[in-house]
């Protein structure tokens, strides 16, 4: 497979194994750049405009939400879909990341036999559900 | 499976409309019947009380169905729960959005207590492989459609 016709996404996560782990799923819809802080993430979002954003919010240089507040406020980068897969379940953080923009929340481990086709619909659709907030 | 043990949780943010629902899945069931006004109280007593179902209407506030979909499969204590949209949207990429936000069933209202009775019994008796299966075909099938 032709991996430059692949749409772009960027995984933020700083566990190594949990980094790998999402790439192998996703690399066959997905051309995958890894990114092991926030800063890192910024920098992989500027370079190749991704079309998603995987991120863990527990990242070593501060809290996912910054990332995540920083993508809202831009006209274009706020197009970029975003979707957490932490360790975090609370409620009160899969609501404040739902109201951030957010467009998916998984709890960590996500199923590895739905997680990329769920990744796959998210960008097909993901937009349209945007609308319904 | 006894089923007048299931308990189903109804989302609605339109009070005459969850009672309504309410009342009509208690009648036609028997299930046991919890109510929310809002994504956020759903999700709140889906923790709470581990419904064996849930009927989520799509547009509310604060939290949208599609987005409370999401939010349940994606955490692994209430991914396995059956889940049925009920919404006014009648569009067929509406429906595609539901289905691929996880959602087993997406009925177009009206619909009469006796029918969604009928579709919550067949969504509980779906095995978590039979859902995960079906995904794969969702996202197979439809997904195809979707990028031509």
């Amino acid at each position: 497979m032709n991996q430059r016709a692949l749409p772009p996404l960027v995984v933020a996560d700083p566990d190594p194994a949990w980094q790998h782990q999402m790439m192998l799923l996703l690399q066959r819809d997905f051309h995958c750049y890894p990114a092991s802080t926030l800063h890192e993430a910024v920098q992989a979002i500027e370079r190749v405009h991704p079309v998603l954003l995987i991120m863990e919010l527990n990242q070593p240089d501060g809290d996912g939400f910054a990332l995540i507040h920083y993508l809202q406020a831009s006209p274009e980068l706020r197009r970029i879909l975003i979707a957490c897969v932490t360790t975090r379940s609370a409620i009160t953080d899969k609501v404040r990341a739902i109201r951030a923009g957010v467009d998916d929340y998984i709890v960590k481990p996500p199923d590895a036999v739905t997680f990329a086709g769920r990744m796959v619909m998210l960008r097909r659709l993901g937009h349209m559900a945007r609308s319904y907030a | 499976m006894d089923f007048s043990l299931i308990t189903v949780l109804v989302v609605d943010d339109n009070p005459e409309l969850l009672s309504i629902l309410a009342e009509g899945l208690e009648l036609a069931g028997p299930f046991h019947v919890l109510t929310a006004q809002d994504g956020l109280q759903g999700l709140e007593l889906c923790l709470q009380h581990r419904p064996d179902c849930l009927v989520i209407d799509v547009k509310m506030p604060q939290i949208n169905g599609y987005q409370l979909v999401r939010l349940l499969r994606g955490d692994p204590q209430t991914a396995q729960i059956p889940l049925i949209l009920l919404t006014a949207l009648a569009q067929d990429y509406e429906r595609s959005v539901g289905l691929s936000a996880g959602t087993d069933r997406y009925l177009i209202k009206p619909v009469t207590p006796r029918e969604l009775a009928k579709v919550v019994r067949e969504v509980v008796a779906l095995s978590h492989q039979e859902r995960q299966k079906r995904f794969q075909h969702l996202v197979e099938v439809e997904g195809e459609q979707l990028d031509e």
